[in-house]
């Protein structure tokens, strides 16, 4: 998220779309809920009625991988009613920004479409700005050029007029316009509207894009930055986004650095690779600092193997050979490329897409590790039912988990705020937590690399300095001391680095995770309530130190200067980077530095003190221009992660286009009425020969999940109180589909089936699922929940026998939530 | 003496069963074994049991013209002069008002099993251990023994939204007032549990005439055991003036035949 | 005297029959104390209270009301020619009320706390004065059977103390009952003094004594009768929302007194019958036709009190619904108070013992459905629905077939048709 959970409450219209927020992320609701005692107006968009759309205003219905054409729509109501905030969209977006005359756009293909590779690609280089002498992108501030990137952003959205859109989502025309109008009424300075989004938004083959609308839309309504704005992920898992930061994706390195690609012989071929630059002086290109982080992160990784000389270590790391994502493994195992896998709190047999394959792969490797709290579907995929266990090679191991309550550390929520936790029960057995297991894998993989090997200086030179216990349990506050890092050497030696523009590129500072730099600091570097005495006070390495993810003072509302914006909570907790609760905050103030909504400010300039009050600025600089108006040479623009220092409304760097644009999901009902190209002409197709077709699955299928049960179902199907409440896979449809399959009453058993597979699922015939009239026909949608699986106290097929091997083309991220499918009445024998 | 209620507002409920659960894993109820679904919706249970005392009703109605998913929670009602009570022959069932506290709860001790609190409660909440051969009544407590440690019931402590909050009755009733007061189009304008049974505590608003709800509308508005007081108030009037009656008889028919000897019979 | 005439009352098939019955429901009961209620019926969460509340408990106490009517009538109001029907009004009251209390032993989910009644008061539940009253009148019941005891065994010394010590017992259980149910000190006070008075003016003589069994006993069992005939009819006030209307009545503890009434009469009329049939006796048919002409007064009593009550409460069309409940109502109607009173009203069938008889059955009968519609019939629980499961039925054939065998028994080896009245040693009488 831009912003955070409370920060909810200062809105004024709330967008939930892609998400069903009350179901899966319920303390949402309670902030939404205090938001609505103030008159906030709840926005849910959703291919059914919800339990979020229960607690909303107003619902408008949209066939699933339609989000594009959905929100395109109100970006184009925006522009041709000037809903949108110019000054805004002038000075803190690349609107103005002159793209050179190699872009084009024409029938759903942008310039630079290469067809031959696999995938097939663009070469982005097709959709550079306009340079000036000084190499800084040129700009037309009165963004009429016909280049400018507003003038092009008009043109591409021009198609997504209201009938078509329409059309194309199946919403009702009249419902879809009070949407419009209601969601772009937050483009006024003194209105601001927050959009909530999840799983819904990205797992489309075009998911990435889907986002890429939101933010469009927020930046022309002049929502990002502000408080009750921003776009807020709402994380699927309670740690997944301490997870990603992280790293645990194969093509980031912790603090989303990236993974050096095979051909990155050094350091520097890496460095110069990845390090943006920027001509432009009043861009603060943040990023430019990325090789201080780097070489931090090789520190932490090898300590004082780690030197000048050797490249810090580089070649240590292992280098990727292209696409290695979840869909990539599996395809791999499937072919017998993998020996091994490790599943921590992982269970592929049920969360995989096209599962069916996915559990057949796992018969491919030679052993399977599952590190878990229950035996998963996945740990006895060997003995499910249809397979001969005796054809089965594979070697499984099952180690006991401890939960999250029995084990100490942090956990990231979706506001990036890291809270620290503490263990409330000891775990069951010989249970261990995952750093347990690692340690006692690292300890052991060290003492046989001792022994000789392929390759042994990364294991046997790695640093693993974490006063480990002897049940292998490392201190994990020396963890956390080390992704904050300290001076690695000079007079400070050992003392932990108080924020992450202390870190260097010479080696002489360590650090596991810059943004986590600010986290765990040294007590002398402390200021405010947290001098104070309390669990936060700790001790690493002989110096007293302040473990600010423990820091639990909550602000007092009543103690706040007026028009403060409320729930910033800076003493609670800590949030990256640097405890910016709400980033590009920078962007809430006009040039003057004066909030532009003053009822609820997150930062403004003391001209007197020359310094920002309120959140952590983004960026201390002074405001953008004098008193005078002048520019002020030493300011900075406010989207300091961008080298072009504005957000972009025109991305040239991702992998689909600079434009978002609708195409259908790979398995649709219709023909792309915006063009002749039917899906993302960009993506993976594994199996181009296994994609259904609407005269075979007619219905549209979706899946997603219910409040009741998690994930996989691991936990909740063997909690029997769960299980209880959502003991049966079921499917969601509407009567009309119902009566059209023969009569399937509530409760009938009905099989499912797509390209991939079929599942038999209770059939909960319901109104809150309508018909879409699209393409001038109706077609139906249905929805089934994801979690079942065939082990646990609870069973069922699980939803992803169903689903297709295809994936998001940046993030390869596999689209669970649109494909077709065939459902019919069960007959009982 | 406290008095205790909760608010259920069934406009903040986003029917996520956080109550639900929270109330069988502090009361340690077992799960029941269910099958799909047993209402419009995600229903499960059907109804209150001997192992479910806090059930989220799911209710699929049309409000102003538009289809709407509302969610209703049925538990016991705290009544202010709770039949259960008054019916009650052992005194099992007894409502409880102490410094900090209030509930109707069961002393399962004295229980005889004779299920007249069933027949009573117009809620039907008490349920009964038919399968049991040592069975007992269930219902809620309203954490009576949460309450009094300073905590909240247990549903209360577990929503995310404040659809149910806990405090004095008074204070909740102004709340309700308020809320309703100040969203007139958006509440149903009753509170029910007001008066209901001469009064409960627990207390709900809604976006829907109750009924939608799955709740029990036809209540009286006086406690349930009004008409019975009066019948048992009558005994000892009865039982005077039987025995006036009847020694007056007596001596009357035996005035007339004095004299005669009493018939014996061979 | 005629010497103790032996008494035929051999069963024969039927009694093998009864007999039967009783093992099997002796069987069933002792595989519900094992399992539990949900095992042998069909009760739920809605019906907590079915057949054996609505026949066993509700009806069978209604049909023991012939003791205390016989009782007061004879004893009090002077009914002398009917004393031959008072002491197997006695037994057939006695034993009803003892195989109601193993009837409801069935019933209650933890029987074995029954004696906690004692100990914990809730005087204020209907339950709990239904409770106590039965325990106290089955305990007058007792003493007022103890003399065919005692004449059987010849104990005319425990006869003797018998007369001295019931009037003390009865006037005990009266005021310990009128603690306990009123907690009223001004109540209890001036009940205690009518019946101080009363009893102290028996001892001096200026009130007549019977010497046959002490009014105050009589008195205690008429008292304790009105209270509990009528309170298992206020147990239902509890519950207007859930008794239909044809039924629900501000009045129904006043139904249900007069309806015992009727049906204690009638019980007494059909075990006169059968018992002369039985045993081969001859009927007494000028006192049956007497109890025949004060039970056609006490349905017509009935039937007006229930006509204006149904009228005054605005319930006629509920009545005149094609509803199942509508339908019972007019069965319970028909079959036990219109056709009774066609017969009893008719003087040659008042005056035959098939008449006679027949209208007493169908007094009878249509109590116990007037019971079971109260108890079930009326009772709407809106999700769930009862019907009886056959186990309960059998359970309840296998108590009533054991009250019947047991009085039969007793009947057979006790004076219980035949009396000897040993004179009161310590009357003075004015006769030789």
């Amino acid at each position: 998220m831009t912003n955070h959970w409370i920060d909810m409450v200062n809105t004024d219209v709330a967008m939930i779309c892609g998400s069903n927020a009350a179901e899966n992320h319920p303390i949402a609701a309670r902030w939404l809920q205090k938001a609505k005692d103030n008159g906030t107006i709840i926005l849910s968009c959703d291919p059914r009625y919800t339990r979020t759309t229960a607690f909303a205003d107003y619902y408008c219905k949209m066939r699933s991988g339609t989000d594009i054409a959905f929100v395109g729509g109100i970006i184009n109501y925006a522009l041709q009613n000037d809903r949108i905030d110019r000054e805004y969209v002038r000075h803190y977006t690349n609107a103005t920004f002159v793209i050179r005359p190699e872009y084009d756009f024409n029938d759903g293909l942008f310039s630079g479409y290469n067809p031959d590779g696999d995938p097939p690609r663009y070469d982005s280089s097709k959709w550079g700005y306009e340079l000036d002498e000084s190499g800084v992108p040129r700009r037309d501030m009165t963004m009429e050029h016909p280049r400018c990137v507003f003038q092009l952003l008009k043109k591409h959205f021009a198609r997504y007029d209201l009938e078509t859109v329409c059309s194309v989502t199946g919403a009702d025309p009249e419902t879809y316009r009070k949407i419009c109008d209601v969601y772009t009424s937050t483009w006024a300075p003194g209105r601001v509207g927050t959009w909530l989004y999840a799983m819904g938004t990205t797992q489309h083959t075009h998911g990435t894009q889907n986002i890429r609308t939101y933010v469009i839309l927020q930046l022309l309504l002049g929502n990002v930055g502000k408080a009750g704005g921003g776009i807020n992920a709402l994380r699927g898992e309670s740690n997944v986004q301490g997870s990603t930061d992280m790293a645990l994706l194969f093509h980031i390195l912790p603090g989303y650095l990236k993974t050096p690609a095979v051909g990155l012989e050094t350091l520097q071929d890496y460095l110069n690779k990845y390090t943006p630059k920027s001509n432009d002086p009043l861009s603060a290109n943040w990023w430019q600092n990325y090789p201080k982080y780097m070489v931090s992160l090789l520190k932490a990784f090898w300590g004082d193997h780690a030197t000048a000389e050797n490249d810090f270590c580089y070649s240590y790391l292992g280098k990727i050979s292209g696409n290695l994502s979840y869909i990539s493994l599996f395809e791999a195992m499937y072919a017998g490329k993998i020996k091994g896998l490790f599943c921590f709190g992982q269970n592929p047999a049920v969360a995989g897409p096209n599962a069916n394959k996915e559990r057949d792969a796992l018969a491919n490797l030679d052993w399977l590790v599952c590190v878990d709290l229950f035996e998963s579907d996945t740990s006895v995929f060997w003995k499910r039912a249809g397979v001969d266990p005796g054809q089965i090679q594979t070697e499984v191991f099952l180690l006991p988990a401890l939960a999250s309550m029995e084990k100490e550390g942090s956990v990231v929520n979706s506001g990036r705020w890291a809270q620290w936790r503490y263990k409330a029960a000891d775990g069951p057995g010989e249970a261990l937590s995952d750093a347990a297991v690692i340690t006692r894998l690292v300890l052991a993989l060290k003492e046989l690399y001792q022994q000789g090997g392929q390759f042994p200086d990364p294991i046997v030179n790695l640093s693993w300095d974490y006063n480990v216990d002897s049940h292998g349990e490392p201190d994990i506050h020396m963890v956390a001391a080390e992704y904050n890092g300290y001076y690695t050497s000079g007079p400070n030696r050992g003392r932990q680095v108080a924020s992450f523009a202390k870190l260097a590129a010479d080696g002489s500072t360590c650090s596991g995770n810059w943004l986590y730099c600010g986290s765990y600091i040294d007590y002398a570097d402390g200021k405010g309530p947290e001098l104070e005495d309390g669990p936060h006070i700790t001790q690493v390495r002989g110096r007293k130190t302040i473990n600010r993810m423990a820091k639990r003072f909550a602000e007092d509302p009543a103690g706040l200067p007026p028009g403060r914006c409320i729930g910033l909570n800076p003493d609670w907790s800590w949030c990256w980077p640097v405890n910016r609760r709400i980033i590009y905050n920078r962007a809430s103030v006009d040039l003057h530095g004066n909030p532009w909504d003053p009822k609820r400010w997150v930062i403004r300039w003391n001209a007197e003190a020359g310094k920002w009050e309120g959140d952590v600025p983004d960026g201390g600089w002074p405001p953008m221009a004098n008193p005078d108006g002048s520019e002020n040479p030493k300011t900075k623009r406010p989207f300091i992660m961008r080298p072009e220092g504005v957000a972009c409304l025109f991305a040239p760097s991702l992998a689909d286009g600079p434009f978002p644009e609708h195409y259908e999901p790979l398995e649709s009902p219709i023909s792309n009425p915006f063009s002749s190209r039917q899906y993302n002409p960009v993506i993976k197709v594994w199996e181009p020969d296994k994609i259904g077709t609407p005269d075979e699955f007619p219905v549209v299928a979706t899946t997603y999940r219910v409040c009741e049960h998690w994930q996989a179902g691991n936990m909740t199907r063997n909690t029997p109180w769960l299980v209880e409440l959502v003991p049966d896979v079921f499917v969601e449809m509407s009567p009309i589909l119902a009566r059209e399959l023969g009569g399937v009453r509530n409760g009938d058993w009905v099989i499912v089936t797509s390209k991939r597979g079929r599942i038999r699922a209770r059939a909960l015939v319901t109104n809150r699922f309508e018909p879409f009239f699209v393409g001038g026909r109706y077609v139906h949608q249905i929805g089934i929940p994801w979690h079942w699986g065939y082990n646990g106290l609870a069973t069922g097929d699980s939803a992803n026998l169903l689903t297709p091997h295809v994936g998001d083309a940046n993030t390869m991220i596999p689209e669970y939530k649109a494909f077709l499918c065939r459902v019919e009445k069960e007959e009982v024998a | 003496m406290a008095v205790k209620a909760l608010l259920i507002d069934t406009v903040r409920c986003t029917g996520c069963r956080g109550c639900q659960v929270a109330c069988k894993q502090w009361n340690k109820r077992p799960a029941e074994k269910t099958e799909f679904f047993a209402g419009p919706g995600y229903q499960n249970p059907k109804d209150l049991s001997k192992d479910t005392w806090c059930l989220v009703t799911y209710n699929e109605v049309e409000i102003g013209g538009r289809f709407e998913w509302v969610f209703g929670k049925k538990q016991c009602m705290h009544c202010l002069v709770p039949a259960c009570v008054s019916a009650c022959p052992v005194a099992a069932l007894e409502r409880v008002e102490t410094e900090r506290s209030s509930a109707v709860i069961y002393h399962k001790h004295k229980c005889l099993g004779c299920r007249y609190c069933m027949l009573a409660c117009p809620f039907l909440v008490p349920r009964f251990e038919f399968d049991s051969p040592n069975p007992y009544i269930t219902k809620c407590t309203m954490c009576f023994d949460r309450q009094e440690q300073g905590e909240l019931p247990a549903c209360a402590k577990a929503c995310p939204t404040g659809a149910i909050t806990f405090g004095d009755r008074a204070e909740l009733i102004a709340e309700a007032q308020r809320r309703i007061a100040t969203n007139p189009s958006v509440y149903h304008h009753h509170i029910y549990g007001l008066e209901e049974a001469g009064g409960t505590c627990v207390l709900h608003i809604s976006n829907v005439p109750f009924e939608q709800l799955g709740y029990f509308t036809d209540i009286p508005h006086r406690a349930l055991a009004t008409t019975a007081n009066t019948a048992m108030q009558a005994i000892p009037l009865v039982m005077f003036g039987a025995a006036v009656v009847l020694g007056l008889s007596y001596q009357l028919r035996n005035r007339t035949r004095q004299g005669e000897p009493p018939r014996a019979h061979g | 005297m005629a010497a103790t005439t032996q008494t035929r009352g051999r069963l024969g098939l039927t009694g093998v029959i009864l007999f039967l019955l009783f093992v099997l429901g002796a069987v069933l009961a002792l595989y519900r104390f094992g399992r539990g209620i949900g095992w042998v019926s069909n009760l739920n969460q809605g019906y907590p209270w079915g057949f054996w509340i609505g026949f066993d408990v509700l009806a069978g106490i209604a049909l023991a009301a012939g003791g205390f009517v016989l009782a007061a009538g004879v004893h009090i109001f002077g009914g002398e020619k009917y004393h031959p029907l008072v002491r197997p009004a006695i037994l057939t009251a006695f034993l009803g009320y003892i195989f109601f209390i193993v009837a409801l032993l069935v019933d209650l989910g933890r029987p074995w706390m029954i004696w906690d009644m004692i100990i914990w008061h809730h005087h204020e539940s209907p339950m709990f004065e239904v409770g106590w009253c039965v325990m106290c009148y089955t305990f007058v019941l007792l003493l007022e059977f103890l003399p065919a005891v005692f004449e059987r065994f010849g104990m005319s010394g425990a006869l003797r103390i018998w007369h001295s010590l019931t009037p003390l017992l009865a006037l005990a259980l009266l005021i310990v009952f009128a603690i306990v149910l009123t907690h009223s000190a001004p109540w209890v006070i001036l009940l205690a003094a009518v019946l101080v008075i009363f009893q102290l003016g028996v001892w001096a003589g200026a009130i007549r004594r019977d010497p046959r069994v002490p009014t105050l006993l009589v008195m205690a069992g008429v008292i304790f009768s009105i209270l509990h005939q009528s309170s298992l009819g206020s147990l239902f006030l509890m519950a207007p929302h859930k008794l239909s209307p044809i039924w629900y009545s501000p009045i129904l503890p006043v139904l249900f007194f007069v309806s015992a009434v009727m049906a204690g009469m009638g019980m007494v009329i059909v075990e006169s019958t059968l018992s002369s049939r039985l045993f081969g006796r001859g009927l007494e048919l000028n006192l049956l036709q007497g109890l025949g002409r004060a039970l056609s007064w006490t349905l017509l009593i009935y039937l007006a009190i229930r006509a204006l009550d149904l009228l005054l409460r605005g319930v006629a069309a509920e009545v005149l619904s094609a509803s199942p409940q509508a339908a019972w109502f007019w069965v319970e109607i028909v079959v036990g108070l219109l056709i009774p009173l066609a017969i009893l009203l008719t003087p040659e069938f008042a005056a035959s013992s098939a008449g006679l008889f027949s209208a007493a059955a169908l007094v009878v009968a249509g109590l116990i459905i007037n019971r079971l519609n109260v108890a079930i019939v009326g009772i709407s629980a809106r999700y769930d629905t009862y019907y009886p499961h056959w186990m309960e039925i059998a359970i309840s054939a296998g108590i009533v077939s054991a009250g019947i065998l047991v009085f039969v028994l007793i009947c057979r080896h006790f004076p219980v048709f035949e009396e000897k009245h040993a004179p009161d040693p310590g009357l003075r009488t004015g006769a030789s």
